[in-house]
């Protein structure tokens, strides 16, 4: 019975507005702390700092505040005191204030909720993956029903004076579009044209192409003395360990800037591609050798270095979203109870004392 | 010298500008002088300099081809412009001739930060192009310039609450009407936020394919929303009134201006497209 009557108030509490306002500041103030702090996994601690700190980052992981566990549970709260509000108060709001207003806040509340709860069967289904298409290449990613391959890749940028006063190397595209083809056993069951903002989705899975992530791949063809070739792909977004005599030459290439324009047209003088290649030294350090282009080699001891096979790539987002349906209906709930609600409120108070018109 | 579209444009914002000027010192001396005849000229001129206003972000669309919602400067200008019709709306209900002492300055402001950015039209770049970025564009707008006309009704009843000038009845009328205005407004404002930011995660999820990434600018805008709704909850539920409720928004208005310049100047973001760099 005690235990009964506990809840019972313990329930009446959350429902209460005296719980959701605190409630509605913490998650607020959480935020705010959110912003201020770099989060990301990737973001690390100065190693001198003293290691209650570090101690107190890990436990109330401040630099993933809003995947934190404590986080989760101030959602978790506003999500009940929600769904409490939404039961306890209908009742009493139906009989004082009418069926619009009534129907109105419950809408709004269990709105608020369905998004939350889409947010959380996110969490449990569906997939998210990103990954990178090479023009020529198909793209593999095992828990797709379908292979990706990039026919073409489409980028023309805006002249270069149009986005001068943004800076000197700022350029938007104008046009960027990857044409590609899916493959289901061998069998090209799609193709498409797709572009940032503009997805499609096959066999349930959405093709996304990102908008900043493009660039070139291209082949690293080292000669030695005697005329033999190595032939190393670089990926600038894994720039590759390049080894010679058993490990005791290392060396890195990183992709450097280049002409879009004139790479896709072949146009001009100017070198389409560039890499700068590093000697990593027995000590740890790094050392710059030079530029290899594609209209000059490098030459690097008795090695010398060309750009070969220049390609396109652009970064796509794939993913299955479950979860959609639920932040639709919650968007329009939610909308629709806030319409009633204060549209009925508005119209019932606009006669009162103030002498508002 | 042959006029051109961008000397009209010019020409009627530094108008604009100029009659906000006037209309907010004539608000200010009949405030503090009570001169009626004054006074009753200002919402003239302020209308006036808002026509003009009007016809620059006229010229701007015409010369751009496409609504002028898309950099800063633009935004920024039209902010300025909903903020005076916001002042003009709420003064012409509340036949309250001295709200455009509080919200004329914050028009102003905005108006004369668009003045210093640089004015060049720009072409729509091609992710920009989608129907819901308008959608997320103007309902925002529409919100932030009803904040601002919540916190101008809600300072000017904190300054008032403060001195003692007027006989009591009177003064408590007037109050009483202020913190109506900035109730109402509050509630259009909230209302649009919150279509601003469900907008804004549909166009998100077509350009990074994620309604929401708690990216500063999108946390942000969620802090601003759970103050105006916690500002609203309290109004209604606790009884929250006058200076407390004054507070509350003028708290809110300020996560508003934290949204959309704080973000901007000093917290990277992935909505700062100022980041992408031919590669």
């Amino acid at each position: 019975m005690a235990w009964r009557n506990v809840s019972k108030n313990l329930i009446s509490f959350i429902a209460s507005v005296k719980f959701a306002i605190p409630l509605l500041i913490a998650i607020a103030a959480a935020s705010i702390i959110g912003s201020l702090i770099p989060q990301g996994r990737n973001v690390k601690l100065a190693s001198d700092i003293p290691e209650w700190i570090a101690s107190l980052n890990r436990y109330l992981q401040l630099n993933d505040i809003f995947h934190s566990w404590w986080y989760i549970i101030l959602l978790g709260l506003l999500g009940f005191s929600l769904l409490t509000v939404a039961i306890k108060r209908f009742p009493r709001v139906y009989q004082q204030r009418g069926r619009g207003a009534a129907l109105g806040i419950l809408l709004a509340h269990l709105g608020i909720l369905t998004i939350l709860g889409g947010m959380v069967y996110s969490g449990f289904s569906g997939f998210r993956y990103y990954t990178r298409l090479v023009e020529g290449d198909v793209t593999v990613l095992p828990p797709l029903p379908f292979v990706i391959k990039l026919d073409e890749f489409k980028l023309k940028y805006y002249p270069e004076e149009t986005f001068k006063h943004w800076g000197p190397d700022a350029r938007f595209p104008e046009k960027q579009e990857s044409m590609i083809t899916l493959f289901h056993h061998g069998n090209p069951f799609m193709k498409a044209a797709i572009a940032p903002g503009q997805p499609i989705i096959a066999k349930g899975v959405t093709l996304l192409p990102a908008h900043k992530d493009i660039g070139w791949v291209f082949d690293l063809v080292i000669t030695d003395l005697n005329g033999r070739e190595k032939v190393v792909p670089i990926w600038p977004w894994a720039p590759p360990l390049i080894s010679f005599y058993g490990g005791q030459q290392r060396y890195m290439a990183h992709s450097l800037n280049y002409d879009w324009g004139s790479a896709r047209e072949n146009e001009g003088n100017s070198p389409r591609a560039t890499t700068e290649i590093f000697k990593l030294q027995s000590d740890g350090t790094v050392d710059s050798m030079g530029f290899a282009t594609d209209k000059e080699p490098l030459q690097v001891g008795a090695f010398t270095m060309a750009i070969e096979s220049i390609r396109p790539y652009t970064g796509i987002h794939v993913y299955v979203r479950p979860e959609k349906p639920f932040f639709i209906t919650g968007f329009i709930a939610l909308l629709a109870g806030l319409v009633f609600t204060f549209y009925r409120r508005t119209s019932q108070s606009s006669g009162n004392s103030t002498g508002l018109q | 010298m042959p006029i051109t579209a961008a000397k009209i444009e010019l020409l009627t914002m530094g108008v604009a500008t100029g009659g906000y000027v006037a209309a907010w010192l004539i608000y200010l001396f009949s405030l503090r002088s009570d001169g009626e005849a004054n006074r009753s000229a200002a919402p003239v001129i302020t209308l006036i300099a808002w026509a003009f206003h009007v016809v620059s972000l006229s010229v701007r669309g015409y010369r751009a081809g496409h609504l002028p919602i898309f950099n800063a400067f633009e935004f920024l200008s039209l902010f300025s412009a909903g903020v005076v019709l916001a002042h003009i709306i709420f003064e012409r209900l509340s036949r309250r001739k001295d709200l455009g002492v509080a919200l004329l300055p914050v028009a102003l402001a905005i108006l004369v930060y668009a003045w210093t950015l640089s004015r060049a039209v720009e072409p729509v770049i091609p992710i920009f192009r989608g129907f819901w970025l308008k959608i997320h564009i103007l309902t925002a707008l529409v919100a932030y310039s009803a904040f601002a006309a919540t916190f101008g009704a809600s300072l000017l009843y904190l300054i008032r609450k403060g001195s003692d000038e007027a006989p009591a009845a009177e003064s408590q009328a007037g109050e009483k009407l202020l913190d109506d205005v900035a109730r109402r407004a509050a509630i259009v404002g909230f209302c649009f936020l919150t279509v601003g930011i469900i907008s804004g995660g549909i166009w998100a999820e077509y350009v990074w394919g994620r309604f929401w990434s708690w990216d500063p600018k999108e946390t942000w805008s969620l802090i601003t929303w759970l103050i105006f709704a916690a500002y609203i909850h309290t109004r209604y539920h606790r009884g929250w009134r006058g200076r407390k409720a004054a507070l509350v928004a003028v708290i809110g208005f300020l996560a508003v201006m934290v949204t959309y310049l704080g973000v901007d100047l000093f917290m990277y973001r992935q909505h700062n497209f100022l980041f992408w760099r031919s590669p």
